[in-house]
């Protein structure tokens, strides 16, 4: 199952909440991995890299697209 | 240029930066013209243009922004 990682900014729980819940409803998005201390999101499923970011840009946090490296 | 005032309950804010989410989410959107949230009283309100975006749309931006929201006037 492919996976997208991303840097995002969540200042508390609510943000995380926030993020999670927006994932939750993007089609193709199995499961949404929030980490606090490295503020960064791993979403696992069919969902697209573009997809993923412009769904989290929504919110108006800051995302990092996911490094091409 | 028409200005209506829509009233909305946000649930969900827990920080000054998640309200400034959803003021940020409401500013993007055409039509509007000043967005004012209260985190405190989980309130927004919502200066905008009829002509140019209805209040389904307001709503929607701050449902996108991972909030729930219910249109109050």
């Amino acid at each position: 199952m492919p996976e997208v990682a991303l840097k995002v900014a969540m200042s508390c729980g609510g943000c995380e909440a926030a993020v999670r819940r927006v994932l939750g409803k993007l089609e193709g998005v199995e499961s949404v991995n929030v980490d606090m201390q490295q503020q960064k999101v791993v979403v696992t499923g069919t969902a697209s890299p573009e997809a993923v970011l412009q769904t989290v840009a929504k919110t108006g946090k800051v995302a990092i697209p996911p490094s091409s490296t | 240029i028409q200005r209506k005032v829509a009233q909305m309950q946000v649930r969900g804010m827990h920080c000054s930066s998640c309200s400034s989410a959803v003021e940020k989410a409401l500013l993007r959107l055409e039509g509007v013209h000043k967005a004012s949230v209260s985190l405190t009283m989980e309130q927004a309100d919502v200066e905008y243009d009829p002509d140019h975006c209805t209040p389904a749309q307001l709503e929607e931006a701050v449902t996108d922004a991972g909030f729930d929201a219910s249109l109050l006037s």
